[in-house]
C-alpha cells in the first residue's frame, strides 16, 4: 500500500516530461479505439447473451406463460423439477445415458480412424475429407431422416440382419428398449471432428520417439500405450471436453426421429427436447428457464470435474525432444 | 484513406449499424397489432395450397370492400402457435388469428382473443350453423373464437384394398363385434406385416374421445376434474389388448414405427387398412396415396348410450384483443364464413363450411364431397350433443394427453399389466388434478 502511494506520489516528477506525457496521452487514445473496435462484440455479448440469460434466470423464479405476464413464485419451479415431474428425471437419465456411452464410444471411434488415417496415406487430404463429412451431416434433419429410414422395421439394417439370418428383428427405431442405441449410433458416426483433432495431435509426436522405442525393441502396441497414448492425453481431454458439452445439448436427431415427441415411453426424451416441449409446446417459459439452468449447472459438473481428474492423467510434454 | 480516417470512418458505419438496428427495432413495434391504412394481418397456418386459398380470399374481399388490405403471416403447423405465442406476449400479434383446438383456451384465457358476442347477430351471422357449434367457443362466459368449418371423428378406409378382398366399406354404424371381425378378416387375407385396423389407443383426443362418450362419459368433467374411472381405462386397455391378440391390429412395434402424421400413419406407410382420426383429413390423406380412401365411422356399442360422435371444429380462429380494427376483422371473417363467393373458395380446406345453406351449395372435389357427405349424415342422423373446447381443453390438458399415451404405450409394448397401468396413471392424475383421484 505505502509502495503504491509512494510511486504515485512520485510519478509527476518522474512522467514530467513532455514526451510522456504525450505518450499516455496516446495510450488512452488507443484504448479508446481498441474498445470502439470491441464494442460491436461487447453489444453482441450483452444484447445477444448476456441479457438473454439474465432473463431468463429471472424468468426461472416466475410462472411466465409467455402469453401472460411472469409473476414471482420464487423456487416453486426448482422444487417441482426434483419432487414432482417425472419426465425431468427420466429425460435426465436419458440424456446421461447418451452422453456417458456415446461420447467415449464416438471418442476411441475417431481415434481409431485417426490413428489409420495417420499410417502415411497417399491420399490423406481426400480421407480426411471424406471421413469428415458426417460431422456436417449429422446434425442434420435429412440425416435424421435418414436415419428414421436406415434402423426403421423395413430398413436396410433389418434386411442385412434377415440376409444373415435374422428372422424378425425388431424396430430399432420404434423400441422403447433400442431407440437410444440408435441415436448413440448417430453420434458416434459424427467422428469427423474429434478424428481431426486428433490427426493433429498425432502429427505432433515428434518421429524420433518412435525411431528410438523400435531400436529397444518395442512393438507396435506398447509404442501405442508408451508413446502415443500418453502423449496424446492433452487432446483427448479437449476432445472429451468439447463432445461432452455437444452431447449434452443434443436435439435435431431426437426431435426428427420422435416426431418431436420423445417417445417411444419417453426413450429418447433428450433434455433439451424436454425443455423444448415445456417452452414452445406448453408455453411454460418459466420452468422451461428453469430447466435451462439446471442444465447449465449439470454441464459445469461435468466439466469441472473433468479438469480436476484431468491432474491424474493428462501429461503435458513440455521438454520436447533434446 | 489513412489510419484516422479509416477508424472514423468505421466508428461511422458501427454508429449507422447501430442506429439502424433502433429504427428497425421501433418501425417493427410500431406497426402494432395490424393498424395502419385499413390492413388487416391475418395468421394461418398450414399447407402452401391452404396459403394460396387465403390469398384468393383476400383479393376477392379487396374487391368488395377497396379500403380493406391484408397481410399473411404463414407458417407451417410446427412453426406455428409457438410464433403465435410470442407475437401475443410482444404484444405484437396479427388482428385474425387461425388457432389449434387446444389453442383457443390456452389463448382466450390469458385474454389474447376479443369477445365476439356484440359481433355475432349483427356483423357475423350464424344463423345457418349447426346449432349449438358457436357455443363450443365460449370460454368464461363469453365466444372467443370460432371455427372455419365442421368436423367429426371418422375412420377412413382404403376401399381398393377392400374391393380386392371383397369386402365393402363398413356401414356407418358399425359395431366393435363387428369392426374385430372385419378387420381380422383382412390381417388373415393379406400376407406380410399388414392388419385391418391401425391402433391409436393412445390417443386421448381421438378414438378414445368417441368410445368413452358412448358410455356417457367426457375426458373431463365441466368443473375440470377427470371424467372417466379405473374401470373405463382398464377396459379400453382390455379391448386393444384383444384386437391385437386376435390378430385385428398391430403389435405395439408396428405402431410405433407408423407415427402420427399424415404421411407416417400406418395407412400410407402400408401397415394397415384404415386410418382414425378427425374426418377433414381425408383430403389431405387422399393426396398421398393412388388407392382411394372413404370415410365411415368409429365403430360404435350399440347398447351404449349415444354414437359417441360429437362435433367440433376443425380449424379455428379469433381475433387478438389488441387489435385496432376488430370490426373490419369480424366483417372479413363474415365473408369467408357466409358470402357464397367467399366461402367457394375456402371450400371444404377448412373443414365443412359452417353455414349449412352454403355449404349445400358449393361445388367440391371428390374426397371434399365425400367428407361434406359424411359430416353431413352424422351431424343429422348420429351425433351427440358437443363438447365445448374450455371442457375438451383445461390447463391440465397436455399433461393429462401426455400421462394417457405413456400409459396407454406401457401397457402395450408389455412393461405393464392392466392393473400396474392404471395404477400407475391414476397416481400421476392426482398429482395433475389435485380434485380427482
Amino acid at each position: 500500500m505505502t509502495a503504491v502511494l509512494r510511486r504515485d506520489a512520485v510519478e509527476p516528477t518522474v512522467a514530467g516530461t513532455a514526451g510522456g506525457g504525450r505518450g499516455r496521452q496516446r495510450g488512452k487514445v488507443e484504448n479508446r479505439w481498441g474498445y470502439l473496435f470491441l464494442s460491436p462484440w461487447f453489444l453482441g455479448l450483452a444484447v445477444l447473451t448476456a441479457g438473454p440469460m439474465a432473463v431468463s434466470l429471472y424468468y426461472s423464479f416466475t410462472d411466465f406463460a409467455l402469453l401472460s405476464e411472469p409473476n414471482w413464485i420464487g423456487t416453486a419451479n426448482y422444487e417441482r423439477m426434483f419432487t414432482s415431474d417425472p419426465r425431468f428425471l427420466s429425460a435426465l437419465s436419458v440424456t446421461l445415458r447418451y452422453v456417458l456411452i456415446g461420447v467415449p464410444l464416438q471418442l476411441a471411434f475417431a481415434l481409431v480412424v485417426a490413428l489409420l488415417l495417420n499410417r502415411g496415406l497417399r491420399a490423406l487430404g481426400l480421407y480426411r475429407a471424406l471421413y469428415y463429412l458426417p460431422s456436417l451431416l449429422a446434425g442434420s434433419v435429412a440425416i435424421a431422416v435418414l436415419w428414421r429410414q436406415v434402423f426403421g422395421l423395413e430398413g436396410v439394417v433389418n434386411v442385412m440382419l434377415g440376409f444373415l439370418g435374422w428372422e424378425n428383428p425388431p424396430s430399432w427405431i420404434a423400441d422403447p428398449e433400442y431407440a437410444l442405441y440408435t441415436l448413440i449410433l448417430l453420434r458416434v458416426w459424427e467422428f469427423g471432428s474429434p478424428m481431426v483433432i486428433f490427426l493433429a495431435g498425432l502429427r505432433q509426436i515428434p518421429r524420433d520417439y518412435y525411431e528410438a522405442s523400435s531400436i529397444d525393441g518395442a512393438g507396435k502396441l506398447a509404442q501405442f500405450f508408451r508413446i502415443t497414448l500418453p502423449l496424446l492425453t492433452p487432446v483427448i481431454f479437449l476432445n472429451v471436453i468439447l463432445q461432452l458439452i455437444g452431447a449434452f445439448q443434443a436435439f435435431n436427431s431426437a426431435f426428427i426421429i420422435s416426431d418431436g415427441t420423445g417417445g417411444p415411453l419417453d426413450s429418447t426424451l433428450f433434455y433439451t427436447l424436454y425443455l423444448y416441449q415445456e417452452a414452445f409446446t406448453n408455453f411454460r417459459m418459466g420452468y422451461a428457464s428453469a430447466l435451462a439452468w439446471v442444465l447449465l449447472v449439470v454441464i459445469g459438473i461435468f466439466t469441472a470435474a473433468n479438469f480436476l481428474i484431468s491432474r491424474y492423467w493428462v501429461h503435458y510434454d513440455d521438454g520436447g525432444p533434446a | 484513406m489513412d489510419r484516422r480516417n479509416f477508424l472514423r470512418f468505421s466508428a461511422a458505419l458501427t454508429g449507422v449499424g447501430v442506429g439502424g438496428l433502433t429504427v428497425a427495432g421501433c418501425g417493427n413495434g410500431a406497426g402494432g397489432a395490424g393498424s395502419g391504412s385499413g390492413t388487416i394481418r391475418v395468421a394461418q397456418y398450414g399447407s402452401a395450397h391452404r396459403m394460396s386459398l387465403f390469398e384468393e380470399l383476400f383479393a376477392a374481399y379487396s374487391e368488395r370492400q377497396p379500403d380493406a388490405a391484408f397481410t399473411l403471416d404463414a407458417a407451417s403447423n410446427d412453426a406455428y402457435i409457438d410464433r403465435l405465442a410470442t407475437q401475443v406476449s410482444g404484444g405484437n400479434a396479427p388482428a385474425v388469428m387461425g388457432l389449434f383446438h387446444m389453442a383457443v383456451p390456452q389463448f382466450a384465457r390469458q385474454n389474447a382473443l376479443v369477445e365476439l358476442d356484440p359481433y355475432i347477430g349483427d356483423t357475423l351471422d350464424i344463423t345457418s350453423f349447426t346449432d349449438g357449434l358457436v357455443d363450443l367457443g365460449r370460454i368464461n362466459g363469453s365466444v372467443q373464437a370460432l371455427s372455419y368449418g365442421d368436423n367429426l371423428h371418422g375412420s377412413m378406409y382404403d376401399v381398393d384394398l377392400l374391393e380386392s378382398l371383397g369386402k365393402t366399406l363398413p356401414e356407418p354404424g358399425y359395431t366393435w363385434e363387428e369392426y374385430l371381425s372385419f378387420s381380422a378378416d383382412i390381417t388373415r387375407a393379406v400376407d406380410g406385416d399388414f392388419y385391418g385396423t391401425e391402433d391409436r389407443s393412445d390417443q386421448l383426443d381421438q378414438i378414445f374421445k368417441v368410445w368413452l362418450l358412448q358410455r356417457g362419459k367426457y375426458a373431463y368433467e365441466e368443473s375440470g376434474a377427470l371424467g372417466f374411472d379405473q374401470t373405463d381405462l382398464a377396459d379400453w386397455l382390455e379391448l386393444w389388448q384383444m384386437l391385437r391378440d386376435e390378430g385385428a391390429a398391430p403389435p405395439a412395434e408396428i405402431t410405433a414405427e407408423a407415427g402420427g402424421t399424415f404421411d407416417s400413419s400406418a395407412l400410407i406407410r402400408g401397415y394397415a387398412a384404415n386410418h382414425q382420426t378427425y374426418a377433414n383429413a381425408l383430403a389431405s390423406m387422399q393426396a398421398l396415396t393412388e388407392s382411394t380412401l372413404q370415410l365411415t365411422t368409429i365403430p360404435i356399442d350399440p347398447e351404449g348410450s349415444g354414437s359417441g360422435h360429437f362435433i367440433r371444429g376443425s380449424n379455428w380462429v379469433g381475433l387478438y384483443s389488441q387489435a385496432d380494427n376488430p370490426e373490419v376483422a369480424a366483417n372479413f371473417l363474415d365473408y369467408a364464413f357466409n358470402d357464397p363467393e367467399g366461402a367457394a373458395i375456402l371450400g371444404a380446406e377448412m373443414g365443412a363450411p359452417p353455414n349449412r345453406d352454403v355449404r349445400d351449395s358449393l361445388d367440391y372435389t371428390d374426397p371434399e364431397q365425400n367428407f361434406i357427405d359424411y359430416v353431413d349424415l352424422v351431424t343429422d342422423e348420429l351425433a351427440d350433443p358437443a363438447i365445448t373446447l374450455a371442457q375438451e381443453f383445461p390447463d391440465s390438458w397436455p399433461d393429462l394427453d401426455h400421462a394417457f399415451t405413456e400409459a396407454v404405450d406401457s401397457h402395450r409394448f408389455g412393461r405393464s399389466s392392466v392393473s400396474e397401468t392404471v395404477d400407475a396413471f391414476f397416481e400421476r392424475v392426482a398429482s395433475l388434478i389435485p380434485d380427482s383421484a
